[in-house]
């Protein structure tokens, strides 16, 4: 195991550059390098872009998929974070609400701003909407959380769930929210529950990359106190660490994280299933190398499945959540049977 | 930060003044048109400009070859890139595309993109046909298509002449969800004018503005005819099988076996068939006059 | 140098501990004992500093427990509990690793790796530092996470630091609680303090230097090491008929229900 960490850092990351160059020169509409030397050069020297092709690929693509890398990287290692704070592998953003609520709460801005008309919508909606989007992710993991937890442990089943239903309640109100918005354009907000990178902006791409720095930063220092709290709530107050407090923390800074990049791209679901999970069999549980594998762990996968979700019917487009939702669902079932013999562990104190 | 701060500002100022400048576009000849609306995409055919559409949306189903050509998706699930691969030389809808950043992303990118409006009324469908015929240089067939629905209209309000009654009319496009009943008429669109013309009423019922109702609501609105869209026909197989829907066997119109099956497409908006639509409507809604039997 | 003045902790008026009078000082091993309810753990859980007392003063070296940074206390004491639930595999070697986790920011340095294998091998685990530790059974576990409490309050400083053993090896079989309590006893000496919660009479009678003897929140009785151990206190603690005997060629009492 000490032996192949040596390698493996590197090799994510030449796969991820590998992945990232991919996923830039294929796309519905072909472009060539050349094109895009003359994008990146015309930029440089402050000109304007001097073909069609050049604007597709900085106007188009590479926000897209800079925002899908980062995205990835923001929810695999909510997922990481959840898991350590639940105590539990198959704790994951999608399962237990947050970006459901993230979704409400976007939805119902973004509604009750087109009743006032689509200029209103312009001002208001990049800063409420990720704002509201937070609340209500907040909200549904507080609830989440608070249900499923008492001091000794955090039972699966309570998790899983109070989850479920979380994730119910929030859905059919984004739906609510969408059979209640007057603007044909609200009305289709299909894309909250399924996820698109197809609206992606410098702008977006921006705002997430900021909070997502700050968060991850936050995270890895953070690191050891995470592994302290596999061991237990208690024990990890036995050795010092201020448990309420990094609660707080990891709840908040996570589903900032996660509500802001959902309420640009939508829900994508399994993420932060599939990518710890892969991880921990490669670099172990100790978070801090967990949470850099699954940065660019996270990067990698969300970025295939966006080119997925673009070339395999090309020119038209599969909802990104359809794409890891297929892959997610066997690696879900699959960890909740590994589960089951993980917990047996100890089982005749219980 | 600094130096992320200028990445920003620079960001900015590209987008801002980064527009490719559109080609002069003589609309007139041959070019590569997508069209991302059904009825923009029906008449353009109906005008002898199908063979430039390079691409359209899932939704425009006529004619068939329509649905041969490459699809760019659902018009309000739209991808820029998609559509920008087929190279268009001009994109048309008619204002009702998302996801909203879609049309600022073709613009962005220089795409020439013109918005023609709706078709709600036989008026403004051939308002729409003669803009479509002068952009697209095809005046001539624009002309006659208004022509021939001026002269079935002629032919619906001669046969109307003989006409007493005013039957109530419901159309109902019957589950793509199990059960749900989603009642087309009573909703100021395009199928409540065709029946209007057609020489039929349509049937009240009490619709809170909501998007589905109930079958006792179907019951109680009781319409002397029912006009089944094809995917609800077709999925029950049969008139006698769609009458036994819940809801639907309580009315006048089942026990009188009056529910007839017509393609949905046909009744969302105004095109250049709906004038024999219209027609095809009266012989439903009043068989036996045989004032329209020519 | 542990000392209690007139301890008490309540909940929602319910008093689970009362009025509690002690000074514990290193190198001897207390046992508390009592029946279910008598508020072992809690005293236990009071002295680690989990909980706060509400009424009297809780001493540490004199100073009082309240005044102690977690961190700080954290290299002062170490806690053992009955049992982990542990639900991401981890190596044996990095729970080990966690009880050092007091004394570094980021990453350990090589004094935290050498205490490591020290206590390791002084456990007898050292071959197991690489396995999983989900594979290991209930007592093996146990020994992993008794090095862990070992680690972290190892160190040659020579500061008072004490462990405490909340019900330790109350499901493991014979074998490994002797171990267990075994070593528990020889890491005693003039800095170091064990105090544990035991549920099995003769276990303490063989290894406690002290026993405190608790119902319903109080210390009944205190027994030292070679005191003779009456049977009204069993009587009056375990509300039990009890039959002791002596041990004699080992010096001792046993006692059977």
């Amino acid at each position: 195991m000490h032996s192949r960490n040596k390698y493996l850092f590197p090799l994510l990351m030449v796969m991820l550059v590998i992945v990232l160059l991919a996923s830039i020169a294929f796309g519905a509409v072909s472009i060539s390098i050349h094109d895009m030397e003359l994008a990146v050069i015309n930029w440089i020297k402050g000109k304007e872009p001097g073909s069609i092709y050049e604007s597709v690929f900085l106007q188009i693509r590479l926000p897209r998929i800079l925002l899908c890398a980062i995205t990835g990287s923001i929810l695999s290692v909510s997922g990481v974070l959840m898991q350590g704070l639940f105590r539990n592998p198959i704790v994951e953003p999608g399962l237990v609400g947050t970006s459901a609520g993230a979704a409400l709460g976007a939805s119902f801005v973004f509604v009750f701003a087109s009743w006032f008309g689509a200029e209103i919508q312009s001002i208001v909606g990049p800063f409420l909407v990720p704002l509201f989007a937070f609340m209500g992710a907040l909200t549904a993991t507080f609830i989440v959380y608070q249900l499923s937890n008492n001091n000794t442990r955090v039972s699966l089943t309570s998790l899983l769930l109070v989850g479920v239903a979380i994730n119910a309640v929030a859905l059919s109100g984004t739906g609510f929210m969408t059979y209640l918005a007057r603007d044909p354009q609200a009305r289709s907000i299909s894309f909250w529950n399924l996820g698109t990178f197809s609206g992606a902006n410098w702008f977006q791409v921006e705002i997430v990359f900021l909070v997502a720095l700050v968060v991850l930063v936050i995270s890895f220092q953070d690191a050891k106190k995470l592994n302290a709290f596999i061991l237990g709530e208690e024990e990890a107050g036995y050795l010092g660490i201020d448990t309420q407090k990094l609660k707080r923390k990891i709840l908040v800074i996570n589903t900032a994280m996660v509500a802001i990049a959902t309420s640009f791209v939508g829900v994508i679901g399994f993420m932060g299933l599939i990518v710890p999970h892969v991880m921990r069999l490669l670099v172990g549980s100790d978070h801090r190398k967990l949470i850099p594998a699954s940065i660019i762990g996270g990067a990698i996968l969300l970025l295939f499945a966006d080119m997925g979700a673009r070339l395999l019917l090309a020119p038209a487009e599969i909802p990104i959540g359809i794409i890891t939702s297929l892959v997610g669902a066997p690696v879900y079932i699959l960890l909740l049977k590994r589960n089951n013999f993980i917990e047996k562990k100890g089982g005749e104190f219980d | 930060m600094k130096k992320y701060f200028l990445f920003f500002v620079l960001i900015t100022a590209i987008i801002s003044c980064g527009r490719f400048n559109k080609k002069e576009l003589d609309t007139k000849k041959d070019i590569r048109i997508v069209s991302v609306s059904k009825h923009l995409t029906e008449m353009l055919f109906a005008l002898g400009k199908g063979h430039d559409i390079v691409a359209c949306d899932l939704t425009s189903s006529y004619p068939d070859s329509a649905k041969l050509l490459p699809t760019v998706g659902y018009h309000r699930a739209l991808n820029a890139e998609g559509i920008i691969s087929r190279h268009p030389d001009i994109v048309i809808h008619s204002n009702d595309i998302g996801p909203a950043s879609v049309l600022p992303q073709l613009e962005k990118v220089g795409l020439n993109i013109k918005a023609f409006s709706g078709a709600n009324t036989l008026d403004s469908a051939k308002i729409l046909l003669t803009e479509l015929g002068k952009f697209f240089g095809a005046e001539k067939q624009a002309d006659s298509l208004n022509k021939k629905l001026d002269n079935d209209l002629l032919n619906v309000q001669a046969a109307q002449k003989n006409i007493k009654d005013s039957p109530t009319v419901m159309i109902i496009h019957y589950g793509q969800a199990n059960n749900v009943y989603f009642v087309m008429s009573g909703r100021k669109g395009a199928g409540d004018k065709m029946i209007a013309y057609a020489g039929g009423k349509i049937a009240n019922y009490d619709a809170k503005g909501a998007r589905q109702i109930s079958a006792e609501a179907i019951a109680l609105a009781n319409p002397d005819i029912i006009i089944a869209t094809d995917y609800g026909f077709d999925k029950m197989g049969s008139a006698e099988k769609f009458k036994t829907i819940p809801g639907v066997n309580l009315t006048s119109a089942a026990k009188n076996n009056r529910i007839y099956r017509f393609e949905e497409h046909d009744l969302v908006y105004f095109g250049p068939r709906s004038g024999e639509n219209i027609l095809k409507l009266m012989s439903l809604i009043h068989p036996t006059k045989d004032a329209f039997k020519k | 140098m542990i000392d209690l003045i007139n301890c008490s902790y309540q909940i929602q008026n319910k008093f689970l501990v009362k009025e509690i009078n002690c000074s514990i000082s290193p190198n001897e091993l207390v046992v508390i004992m009592g029946s279910n309810g008598a508020g072992k753990s809690t005293l236990l859980k009071l002295i680690s500093g989990l909980l706060k007392v509400s009424t009297g003063e809780l001493l540490i070296d004199n100073k009082s427990i309240n005044k102690y940074p977690s961190i700080e206390l954290a290299i002062k004491r170490a806690v053992l509990s009955q049992h982990y639930e542990i639900s991401f595999p981890l190596t044996v070697r990095e729970i080990v690793l966690m009880g050092r986790y007091p004394y570094f920011k980021t990453n350990p340095n090589q004094r935290d790796f050498d205490i490591v294998n020290h206590v390791m091998k002084l456990m007898g685990i050292s071959e197991f530092a690489n396995r999983k530790y989900h594979t290991l059974s209930g007592g093996e576990a146990q020994k992993v996470q008794m090095c862990r409490v070992l680690a972290q309050i190892s160190g040659t400083e020579k500061k008072n630091k004490f462990l405490l053993l909340d019900e330790p090896v109350s499901h493991l079989d014979i074998k490994y609680q002797y171990y267990l309590l075994d070593i528990a006893k020889s890491i005693i000496n003039p800095h170091t303090t064990v105090i544990a919660v035991l549920h099995d009479i003769n276990l303490a009678l063989k290894f406690a230097d002290r026993i405190l003897f608790m119902k319903e929140g109080q210390i009944v009785h205190q027994h030292q090491k070679n005191d003779t151990l009456e049977l009204s206190v069993i009587k009056k603690v375990f509300d039990v008929d009890a039959t002791i005997i002596d041990v004699h060629n080992e010096n001792r009492q046993w006692v059977c229900f």
